[in-house]
């Protein structure tokens, strides 16, 4: 392994991360807006999850 | 060295791909909307996945195959495929060669025996050190929804991993080793450099969706993908009656858009375009083809390819096509050689013609770019 290696290691591992959070962002994003619409519209909503946690 | 990348082209598919993967979020939401549905407060849908594994009926009965399947099933099914392919004289003793023997069984150990517990440590250890109290913070997430949510994340996320390494030049040598083999079969599918499959995105993606209390869902997509991806790579063409029997076409029309199948993706891993067939520049989906519909990187084909592999294939070592860029191969000129990114300087390439030898306009396919490293 020489310097050139490591440096397309390490550009190869920061796409990878990329790949990685970018959708996860995205869905994890959606899902809590989601979550949060329906803490707004329905007050019960967080009683259930937190319901849903302690089991 | 220039390499000219179509920035309009990619920013476009980016933008796609980010409204693909909020998508089912938004239909979902719709849904609730439309239909009044509430199943954060209704717990018979929340505790889905407990009340299957309790049902002594039929979703028992899938929901135990699915656990069985995905706990030693796929492995069992992969071996027979393997066996029926071997008995079949689908494997060419001239091309599957001692070298390509070991490299297909160690490809197909190793991530079981080395990824796995590393994916579980992440998925056991270090996620609830990171998103602490997150754990099923959306186990709320109906069941189908949670199905396609998992679907198009996991899938979705792949095609991007790997048409990123055919189209980025310095991530092609990670996926060289999936397409050296000049035949194909079941084992294609595991066949990756260690590097390849450890950083495997949408592994993390789905490991983190799981945590977060999509799980169940997860494991049926696993599974169904799994046999997807096995069949699609395997010399089992599955498909064929679907193209030869006239009334069957119309399932063929639907199912090659929708999911890849061996023709589209034999296609992929053709050694040549010139055949008309081969269409390694694209078909980069792995469970579902529709992204390739989508991007426009799909090549619908009902035909098979004469030869695969890749031109500048050198049966490289086993150890080199796994473990580079740790262990390097010791032929000289090949991809996976100490020197050969020095190969790469223009320069060295060509020190008379000032021009440079990559300027081949994105998207250049993977053997073409090591065809260009040839030319020199």
């Amino acid at each position: 392994m020489n310097s050139q290696d490591i440096q397309i290691l390490i550009k190869k591992i920061i796409v990878g991360v990329i790949v990685y959070l970018v959708p996860l962002f995205i869905i994890v994003g959606g899902l809590l807006f989601t979550n949060h619409l329906l803490k707004k519209n329905n007050p019960t909503h967080q009683n259930a999850l937190n319901h849903e946690n302690r089991n | 060295m220039k390499i000219e990348i179509d920035k309009k082209k990619l920013r476009k598919d980016i933008s796609i791909s980010l409204a693909l993967y909020i998508l089912p979020i938004a239909l979902m939401l719709g849904a609730f909307a439309i239909t009044g549905q509430q199943p954060w407060n209704d717990h018979s849908l929340t505790a889905l996945a407990s009340n299957v594994k309790n049902d002594p009926g039929l979703l028992g009965w899938i929901n135990s195959v699915f656990q069985n399947m995905r706990s030693w099933g796929l492995t069992v099914l992969v071996l027979a495929l393997g066996i029926l392919e071997l008995s079949l004289g689908l494997y060419d003793d001239d091309k599957w060669t001692k070298n390509e023997k070991t490299l297909d069984i160690i490809c197909f150990v190793l991530p079981k025996i080395v990824i796995a517990p590393i994916t579980a440590y992440f998925s056991l250890k270090f996620l609830p050190y990171i998103l602490p109290n997150s754990a099923n913070a959306f186990a709320w997430v109906p069941f189908w929804w949670g199905f396609v949510i998992i679907a198009v994340a996991d899938d979705l996320t792949q095609y991007w991993y790997h048409r990123l390494h055919h189209q980025v030049p310095f991530l092609w040598k990670f996926h060289r080793t999936h397409h050296s083999a000049p035949y194909m079969g079941m084992s294609m599918a595991s066949r990756q450099n260690i590097i390849y499959t450890f950083f495997f995105s949408q592994t993390y993606l789905t490991a983190t969706l799981v945590y977060l209390g999509l799980g169940f869902p997860a494991l049926f997509v696993r599974v169904i993908k799994s046999l997807i991806t096995t069949f699609a790579h395997s010399s089992v063409a599955w498909d064929k009656p679907l193209y030869r029997i006239k009334w069957l076409h119309p399932v063929a029309w639907f199912l090659e858009r929708f999911i890849s199948t061996p023709a589209t993706h034999h296609a992929h891993h053709a050694a040549t375009t010139n055949d008309g067939v081969g269409h390694y520049k694209g078909n980069f989906g792995n469970m579902f083809f529709i992204w390739d519909i989508i991007f426009k990187t799909g090549k619908i084909s009902r035909k098979f390819p004469a030869t695969y592999g890749m031109k500048t294939y050198q049966q490289e070592e086993w150890q080199a096509q796994i473990f580079w860029p740790f262990i390097k191969s010791k032929k000289e000129g090949s991809a996976l050689a100490p020197d050969h990114l020095q190969q790469l300087k223009p320069e060295k390439i060509a020190p008379v013609k000032p021009e440079p030898v990559f300027e081949t306009p994105i998207y250049i396919g993977s053997n073409e770019y090591e065809d260009a490293v040839v030319l020199k």
